[in-house]
């Protein structure tokens, strides 16, 4: 149980490093959400459940599953609001052709 | 938030998701205060983010939770006057201002099955009224700001 929960933490701390890398990475605004909505909200999802695996069944486990519920609620629909925040206020989705 | 910007999304997760779950946890908060870090200026402030967070995402015309001002001052004033309700009880009884030793618990403890100290007791008084004015004066100061910059 300890084994798995350390691997679900690594792997959840690699989809940050990737979330991060991409953060930088990637040309324009729209790309960026993108990178960060979705492997963020995946990579805290499997590090709180190897926090969970870690921890047993116990008050705390349940208090980690709830603040996984509030990020994967919270973190989509922010980023659904940036987005749409972001075309509607004129930002045009980047094109193959210009280089950045 | 002016049409423009409008999100069913928003609307459903703010009103029926968020703000609900928001405020159960804040009164969680408050009735666990004297065992686990938390207490009554916590949970006050994260019901009135639940209820700010209705203002902001739907607008302060269109917030079903909306109260009016009046009700708001009459709000803290109760807070005000449940915190002195906890002080002078023990006065009465006589101990000093704040010392919860005396107060009467046996009927509370038979009535809900608990065992509950009389110092458990005298600070989830205290931490009511607290949560009742730092509810009322938080979402008070959003609406006349908000209010102030609407005209």
């Amino acid at each position: 149980m300890n084994i798995a929960g350390d691997v679900l933490i690594v792997l959840g701390l690699a989809f940050m490093v990737i979330t991060a890398l991409g953060l930088v990475r990637l040309p324009d605004f729209f790309s960026r959400v993108h990178a960060v909505s979705k492997s963020e909200t995946l990579g805290i999802a499997l590090l709180l459940l190897g926090l969970i695996l870690h921890e047993g069944a116990t008050l705390l486990s349940l208090k980690f599953a709830l603040i996984l519920v509030f990020v994967a609620i919270a973190n989509p629909v922010g980023a659904h609001l940036l987005t749409r925040a972001a075309l509607r206020t004129g930002e045009l989705p980047w094109r193959k052709e210009e280089r950045r | 938030m002016n049409d423009r910007y409008d999100s069913v999304i928003l609307h459903f997760i703010a009103r029926v998701v968020m703000a609900p779950l928001i405020i159960v946890f804040g009164l969680y908060v408050l009735l666990h205060g004297e065992l686990s870090p938390g207490g009554g200026f916590q949970a006050g402030a994260i019901v009135a983010a639940a209820l700010l967070l209705v203002r902001l995402a739907l607008g302060n015309r269109q917030a079903a939770l909306r109260i009016p001002q009046g009700l708001l001052i009459w709000l803290a004033c109760i807070g005000l006057g449940i915190y002195m309700f906890g002080g002078i009880l023990p006065l009465i009884l006589g101990a000093n201002f704040l010392d919860y030793a005396p107060i009467p618990v046996e009927w509370y403890n038979q009535f809900a099955g608990e065992h509950r100290t009389p110092r458990a007791m005298g600070i989830l008084i205290i931490e009511v009224g607290v949560f009742l004015g730092v509810v009322a004066v938080l979402v008070l100061i959003y609406d006349l700001i908000a209010g102030s910059s609407r005209q």
